[in-house]
């Protein structure tokens, strides 16, 4: 998949999450019941000892948590940048994956927001390995074009190398 | 010329191939390490993150004012223990010839103050009326007259957690069901929270059954989450409430053997509860 294909993909997924994020953090500071189609069940997950990671309600956390994901994506696309996406989507993943869990085995309810966030959190993290993993530059035939974008931003050692490479191509060719 | 031109251009391609290579698998190892490294640390935070979580569990019980669970839990413990409850939501002899039933909303504060003594400060940050404690001595505890306690939705369904009214409601009702509804009601009063704040839930209410000594809190929670007829129960009081013109809660009906005296809604005054009783008995 395109490098750029797949970061707007991960950045529309991610808005999505943040969405739900907001949704879940306003219910739990209103006081509303969120809209659920399997009856209770969304208030009675909402409502469990769960919902609070020592008292901070774990729909903020969400928030937060997508909020740095976003800012992860959006800032220039480097390989650190790309590595913080992993790291936050790992956590994310990880945590919702838990959550998850105590939904299905502890509380005997699902919560729908929360399933469907903790699928977000899966491809988004699905997302980062392939985009860390296929990061900028691994094959140099494309990496020809690509090079002057990854070079500026990409850590040091290589693009030096590519640079000079080019250059010195360059220099032959004429 | 050509052609050495040509080696030597293609010797330099490859050694800048081969520096290309190493470079790059000395990348690949440091790409590797970093990876590794933020996988690690993600994994701590994760651990970390459901540590604290499972502790929730654990944890003691919210607690929304600064009263000390052991202190409630003695004081109601004395206010109810030798007297008898039925049902699941009757204190009392259950052939006591006098009924006081109170529709209550236990987020309510003017229930609150029906249900404090004066010793001890209500959600609103007074002392009780202490007129429940009174009644429950001068009558319950001698056997003349049974409380029951049934349920109308008013301050909760105005305030900030309206979902949670049947829920909490029913969560008396399922201690009721191992005679402890009186505990678990007059435990909620004393640990009530700020009217229209958001401190009931699901974690206040399993504190609370904690404290109650002698509840199997794993039945009271099985009882609370499967047992359907107790928020039934909850909504056809409520439809009660109604039918009879009650929309304030505490409402006090008095019956007794001549009849039922007029429903005191609003919290009733000590001498206005026994004028009520001495008139049906």
């Amino acid at each position: 998949m395109n490098a750029t294909v797949l970061r707007r993909a991960m950045i529309g997924l991610s808005l999505v999450g943040l969405a739900i994020a907001i949704y879940l953090t306003y219910v739990h500071y209103a006081g509303i019941k969120p809209a659920c189609t399997a009856g209770e069940s969304c208030i009675k997950v909402q409502t469990s000892e769960w919902s609070r990671l020592d008292g901070v309600p774990v729909a903020l956390l969400g928030l937060i948590g997508y909020v740095s994901i976003l800012a992860s994506l959006l800032l220039p696309d480097r390989e650190e940048t790309r590595l913080a996406t992993l790291g936050l989507t790992l956590i994310g993943f990880g945590f919702s994956g838990y959550l998850t869990y105590r939904e299905l085995f502890s509380i005997h309810a699902i919560c729908e927001w929360c399933a469907s966030s903790a699928v977000i959190l899966t491809v988004l993290f699905a997302g980062a390995v392939v985009r860390y993993l296929a990061g900028p530059a691994v094959t140099p035939a494309k990496g020809a074009k690509a090079a002057p974008d990854a070079a500026a931003t990409s850590a040091p050692a290589e693009p030096a190398v590519k640079a000079a490479a080019s250059a010195t191509l360059r220099a032959d060719g004429q | 010329m050509a052609s050495r031109a040509d080696k030597k251009a293609q010797a330099r391609a490859e050694r800048i191939e081969f520096e290309r290579k190493v470079a790059e698998a000395a990348r690949r190892k440091q790409r590797l390490a970093r990876l590794a490294g933020i996988v690690v640390a993600a994994v701590v935070v994760i651990v970390a993150a459901i540590v604290i979580s499972s502790n929730n569990k654990a944890s003691a019980p919210v607690k929304p004012t600064s009263k000390a669970a052991t202190a409630d839990t003695a004081r109601v413990d004395a206010l109810l223990s030798g007297i008898p409850q039925s049902g699941n939501n009757v204190l009392g002899k259950p052939t006591a010839p006098i009924t006081v039933t109170e529709f209550g909303d236990l987020e309510c504060s003017a229930c609150d103050d029906f249900a404090l003594p004066s010793t001890v400060n209500t959600s609103a940050g007074v002392p009780g009326s202490g007129v429940e404690d009174q009644l429950i001595d001068t009558y319950v505890r001698t056997g003349k007259a049974q409380l029951i306690y049934r349920s109308l939705d008013t301050a909760t369904g105005n305030g900030a957690t309206p979902g949670m009214f049947p829920t909490q409601q029913a969560a008396a009702l399922a201690a009721g069901l191992q005679q402890k509804a009186w505990q678990y009601i007059e435990l909620f009063y004393n640990e009530q929270g700020a009217e229209g704040s958001t401190y009931v839930d699901q974690n206040y209410l399993d504190g609370l059954a904690k404290q109650i000594p002698g509840l199997n809190y794993t039945k009271w929670l099985s009882d609370l989450q499967n047992d359907s007829s107790l928020t039934a129960q909850v909504s056809a009081d409520g439809n009660a409430a109604r039918v009879a013109g009650y929309s304030s809660t505490p409402t006090v009906v008095v019956k007794g053997p001549k009849g039922q005296a007029q429903a005191i809604q609003g919290v009733p005054t000590w001498p206005q509860l026994q004028a009520a009783i001495k008139s049906v008995s």
